[in-house]
């Protein structure tokens, strides 16, 4: 199939999930009370911030993803490989439990992003030699630090505020603010993938091993550098604005890159779209199956993530 | 052989607690994990015999003096093994270890929950007998049960349908309380309904579920947080007009302790407050 | 153009020794050179030094003149091309003709498209090292001795100026390796090439200039008749050789 083609049908793919993220959820609302009192529905404004992000945040994990999967070498790399989940942890349980929940609703997000933020420059700082490998293993060493003080903050907090950062955790795309939130990270992944678009051919030769990509003229070490880094922020945004989501940024890349192969100026694109369709159909289903009770959207991909993956994992095995 | 050995400890720290029980002698040093239950020995004039306290324990304030034996349900265990009091009470151990530790040690430890008017008034009967006050614990049955009844009529008495009510115990993710919750018993002797009927606990609920119920009011226990901050509430009708009551004093409406009837009272004037202006207003406009 | 390397030293970080102690050599067009040497003698690292990809202790590596790190990589690798011995297998599969014409990627990397001078260059390379009839397939189901070929397309499709080869033949039966050194000795009068390689008979076929590399220094060098002589192998390898003349073609095998 040629790439345009593909793309097309993936797009289509994300506009119907978004019109059924609008159309269905624990409120049954009929086409007439869309608009009410000339204005939008509060519960259709809400469906339609929260598929918007659920778009965002699943097409910049499914990026990040592929580019981690890409750069490291490693097919089980995810996007908060380097640090970034713990960090992130590390930062909103800090900022609930110290108390600067009350400085404000940005206050958990933002201390959320210079956690996840400083626990990948950490990682970053802390590797001398910045291979794929060793920065693999300082990112899990880090990451590890990070959770160990986190489970530390938990232990001494009270219950109520723990609820909230394992809340947090979990994952949800509930509360974003569309201005504040959405927007500048609707930016940075629209940024972030033209610049990958760009440097696709750098990241095909990166598959290779980082010798084989100095042999065909891309600058090895500078280029994972700042490919991880900005898979990284990419991911460390997500977790600002929605927690920890799994299973999105490891899963949907496989997928793609098993249905269309390799080239990633052909899949990237595929990719974010389908991590978006992927997140929005895991938050509607999550919102249908439970109306009342919150689902944590993290907790729905899992569910959905692991049979997949699994059956991923046994196909390829069959395959080679 | 070792199942052996412990069951005959068991057995000792029974014949122990048994033989203490007999004596009937009041125990001196006492210590409350549980703020509600603090609350309690003192409103049954034992203040004297609490030794600690936990570091969540702050009323009446007499008691911020006595020295700190661990959290709220997680113990110092350290701590009070070296204090040797006779008696630990509280709702809960996070590690229910704890308990088995310090029964070891010859401490008498009453582990019960208390999540509502009927647990509070098993503690109150229990701590009578616990602290060699039998009467005091009666008086105090006796108003809990009075001033329930008190409730209940004028709820049967009321002319308006309850108010509709969300619970917010914590805001970002929405925390609140559930069917069988204190708060949701709370609120209804103060003439409101929750919005949450089918859900038990402090379950994390839907926003759209919230916009669906439209709920007449929003009682704020996210203590120290501002219900005006999270822009993806703007939807919600009783935020937008305003419609948000803040308790006068929140750990009296969520700990179940002695001032649990006055806090009830409190926020029912204060409600009835919120309402009744808006009330005539819409009746005017009728 | 030209490809200096001057009194090479390098150390494997964490080694005692140098690997290399003063190595010189220089690949220019016209000339094919053969490096020889024991396993673990420092081959593929002079390979990686003379890349630019490792940075020597001391000494330099200069590519017409500037030193090889100075170059810009897109710059570097149209003068410069390496085939390494071993290539890490990509964690999703890339078609032959994908992977070669990666190698035009590296030259012109802004738009995905080929120009059409580019297209004739790839099909030209694929037909030289005789890919065209693979082309469709993923290399991951390819032999080793074809993804070497792979490889070696990947270099050669730009057209360099030079060429070094980390074991071209370790994965070829012998017919490849025979179309493997007539190929060599085609680009030869325009292409500078170093071929690392234990297959001796392949340095005296095809090579003009040959370096023994033993303990970090060139042992021996030059005219390959006469460097790969039993007296100079027999230091190098340990064991003894002997030359046989088989109608006019030296020969040598180990006894």
């Amino acid at each position: 199939m040629k790439t345009a083609r593909i793309i097309l049908v993936y797009l289509a793919a994300a506009l119907a999930a978004a019109v059924c993220g609008v159309l269905f959820g624990a409120a049954r609302i009929p086409l007439s009370e869309f608009i009410q009192d000339d204005a939008l529905n509060p519960i259709v404004e809400l469906r339609i911030v929260r598929t918007a992000a659920a778009a965002v945040v699943g097409a910049s994990l499914a990026v990040s993803g592929l580019v981690f999967q890409a750069v490291l070498r490693n097919s089980l790399a995810e996007p908060y490989l380097l640090g970034v989940s713990g960090g992130a942890g590390l930062g909103a349980a800090g900022a609930i439990l110290l108390g600067f929940g009350a400085w404000g609703f940005m206050s958990v997000p933002l201390f959320a992003l210079l956690g996840a933020v400083t626990a990948n420059v950490l990682v970053f700082a802390a590797v001398r030699r910045r291979t794929a490998e060793e920065l693999l293993l300082g990112g899990v060493m880090i990451g590890t630090l990070a959770s160990s003080l986190l489970m530390v903050l938990i232990t001494f907090s009270h219950s109520r505020d723990m609820a909230g950062v394992v809340w947090w955790m979990l994952g949800s795309v509930q509360n974003v603010d569309p201005a504040r939130q959405l927007a500048p990270a609707a930016v940075l992944l629209c940024a972030t993938t033209v610049f990958l678009l760009f440097r696709a051919g750098d990241v095909d030769l990166l598959t290779f091993g980082p010798e084989y990509a100095w042999n065909h003229g891309v600058n090895a070490r500078v280029m994972t550098v700042v490919l991880l880094a900005l898979a990284s922020l990419l991911a460390a945004v997500t977790v600002s604005m929605a927690g920890i989501i799994g299973f999105c940024g490891l899963v949907v890349p496989h997928i793609v890159r098993r249905l269309h192969g390799g080239s990633h100026r052909k899949i990237l694109v595929p990719a974010a779209l389908a991590g978006a369709v992927f997140l929005m159909l895991a938050d509607i289903l999550g919102r249908v199956a439970s109306p009342v009770r919150e689902l944590p959207v993290g907790m729905v991909t899992a569910a959905v993530g692991c049979p997949v993956f699994l059956w991923l994992l046994n196909r390829s095995r069959a395959g080679s | 052989m070792r199942r052996l050995f412990s069951l005959l400890c068991l057995l000792a720290v029974f014949c122990l607690a048994a033989c203490s029980d007999e004596r009937k002698s009041a125990p001196d040093g006492v210590v409350s994990l549980s703020p509600a239950l603090t609350e309690l020995v003192c409103h049954l004039g034992q203040e004297k015999r609490l030794v600690a306290r936990s570091t969540a324990c702050d009323w009446p304030e007499s008691v911020k003096k006595l020295p700190t034996a661990g959290d709220f349900t997680e113990p110092e265990l350290e701590r009070l093994l070296a204090m040797k009091p006779a008696l630990v009470v509280s709702n809960e151990f996070v590690n229910p270890k704890d308990a088995d530790a310090l029964r070891q040690a010859g401490i008498a430890v009453e582990l019960h929950p208390c999540d509502g008017f009927d647990d509070y008034r098993e503690w109150v009967a229990l701590m009578g007998k616990l602290l060699d006050c039998p009467r005091e614990a009666d008086s105090e049955l006796k108003r809990a049960n009075d001033r329930i009844a008190e409730f209940e009529v004028e709820l049967k008495n009321a002319q308006n349908k309850p108010l509709r009510a969300l619970y917010v115990i914590w805001d970002s993710p929405l925390l609140t309380a559930g069917a069988d919750s204190l708060p949701d018993a709370v609120g209804r002797l103060a003439g409101l309904e929750n919005i949450v009927k089918t859900e038990t606990g402090y379950p994390s609920i839907s926003l759209e579920f919230v916009l669906k119920e439209d709920p007449d009011v929003i009682v704020w226990f996210a203590h120290g947080k501002d219900w005006k901050s999270n822009p993806s509430w703007g939807g919600i009708r009783a935020i937008r007009e305003g419609r948000v009551l803040i308790p006068r004093d929140d750990s009296a409406l969520l700990r179940p302790g002695p001032r649990i009837f006055d806090g009830i009272a409190d926020l029912k004037s204060d409600l009835e407050t919120m309402f009744a202006g808006r009330e005539s207003a819409g009746d005017a406009q009728e | 153009m030209k490809l200096t390397a001057e009194q090479l030293v390098y150390t494997h970080p964490g080694a005692r020794e140098p690997l290399l102690n003063g190595v010189s050599l220089e690949i220019a067009p016209g000339r094919i050179a053969a490096l020889l040497g024991r396993n673990g003698s420092g081959k593929s690292t002079l390979v990686r030094l003379m890349s630019g990809y490792l940075n020597p202790d001391s000494g330099s590596v200069t590519l017409d003149g500037r030193p090889v790190s100075e170059w810009s990589p897109a710059e570097r690798v149209r003068r410069l091309a390496v085939v390494q011995q071993h290539v890490s297998i990509p964690l999703t599969d890339y078609t032959v003709r994908e992977t070669v014409a990666m190698g035009l990627a590296g030259v012109s990397r802004l738009s995905g498209a080929l120009s059409p001078e580019q297209s004739d260059r790839l099909e030209h390379t694929l037909e030289l090292l005789e890919l065209t009839e693979l082309s469709g397939r993923l290399c991951g189901t390819l032999s080793g001795g074809e993804r070497q070929r792979v490889f070696t397309a990947a270099a050669l499709v730009r057209s360099p100026g030079l060429l070094l080869l980390d074991e071209p033949t370790s994965a070829a039966d012998p017919a490849v390796t025979r179309k493997i050194v007539s190929l060599l000795r085609r680009l030869a009068p325009e292409v500078g090439i170093l071929v690392v390689t234990h297959d001796l008979q392949l340095a005296l076929d095809c090579a003009g200039y040959v370096m023994l590399l033993h303990g970090g220094r060139i042992a021996a060098e030059g005219n390959p008749a006469d460097v790969l002589r039993p007296e100079n192998l027999l230091p190098v390898y340990g064991c003894p050789f002997r030359r046989y003349d088989c109608g006019g073609r030296p020969v040598i095998l180990p006894e």
